[in-house]
């Protein structure tokens, strides 16, 4: 007596799928083909896209540096702020590392 | 590519046919499951280095493309969600056979989706147990189950269509 299962498994694979047809096939590799070519030039791309970021970073942050100094005192320039930044915080220090010796400043500490 | 192919070429021709019907659960026309077959492979060719497996990769490609072909159709063509109405046989029709076929395609199309699918892919697909069971994301015992209760329902429907006749 046999299986009527596996009498089942053998006639449903005795069916055969219909064809695959070779239009298909065709798209499949026109697809394939088109893919490839879109991707080879990535590389370059990428390079040319790098570089262009690169020099607009720089453009921009030349541009807020130079705003920025112009910005904060128009009439001076850059090398006259720096120096007066330099002045003043020198007068300060220098007044702080005295003050112990100044007879007012003792007096006020008592 | 050219280096590739041949190797494309012959996954074709070797699981072609039997993608095109597992694709076909899920697609009203036999147009639209070559297109979810087409985009499934595709993504296969391109990934498949990532595959454990890659037999069960083509399969999960081909199934996630056919379902999400199946929803846009379903969206476009609200009115035709039956995918019994295919414009084309599944199957070679051999003439002495046809009637017995026809018998069996209809019995086919009474199974869950679940256990058909899994039908499709171990009697014309080749596949074992493991790689469907990883192309579906289940257990193994769940895959062979599936298989075993399919294969019980359809021989009652085939039965039951013989106890009419």
């Amino acid at each position: 007596m046999t299986d009527p299962i596996k009498e089942l498994e053998a006639e449903l694979s005795s069916m055969q799928p219909s064809p695959f047809p070779a239009t298909l096939a065709a798209r499949v590799e026109t697809e394939l083909l088109t893919s490839e070519s879109r991707l080879s030039p990535w590389p370059d791309r990428f390079l040319l896209s790098a570089i262009c970021s690169g020099a607009l970073a720089a453009c921009m942050i030349i541009v807020v540096l130079v705003g920025g100094a112009m910005g904060s005192n128009p009439s001076a320039g850059p090398t006259e702020q720096v120096n007066a930044k330099e002045r003043s915080s020198g007068s300060v220090a220098a007044s702080l590392a005295f003050a112990p010796n100044d007879p007012v400043w003792m007096e006020l500490l008592k | 590519l050219a280096g590739d192919s041949d190797g494309w070429r012959d996954w074709l021709a070797r699981h072609g046919a039997a993608l095109l019907l597992f694709a076909r659960q899920w697609s009203a026309k036999r147009a639209d499951a070559e297109d979810a077959v087409q985009c499934g492979f595709i993504r296969f060719w391109k990934t498949r280095s990532r595959a454990n497996d890659e037999l069960a990769y083509l399969y999960s490609c081909v199934r996630t493309a056919a379902i999400d072909q199946g929803r846009r159709e379903r969206r476009r063509h609200a009115r035709e969600i039956n995918a019994n109405h295919n414009d084309s046989p599944p199957f070679i029709v051999e003439i002495e056979r046809s009637e017995r076929q026809a018998l069996i395609e209809a019995a086919l199309k009474v199974l869950p989706a679940d256990q058909r699918e899994v039908v499709v892919m171990k009697i014309w697909g080749g596949l074992t147990f493991a790689q469907i069971a990883e192309t579906l994301g289940i257990s193994l015992n769940t895959a062979a189950s599936r298989y075993r209760y399919a294969l019980a329902r359809l021989q009652s429907e085939l039965s039951e269509e013989v106890a009419h006749d």
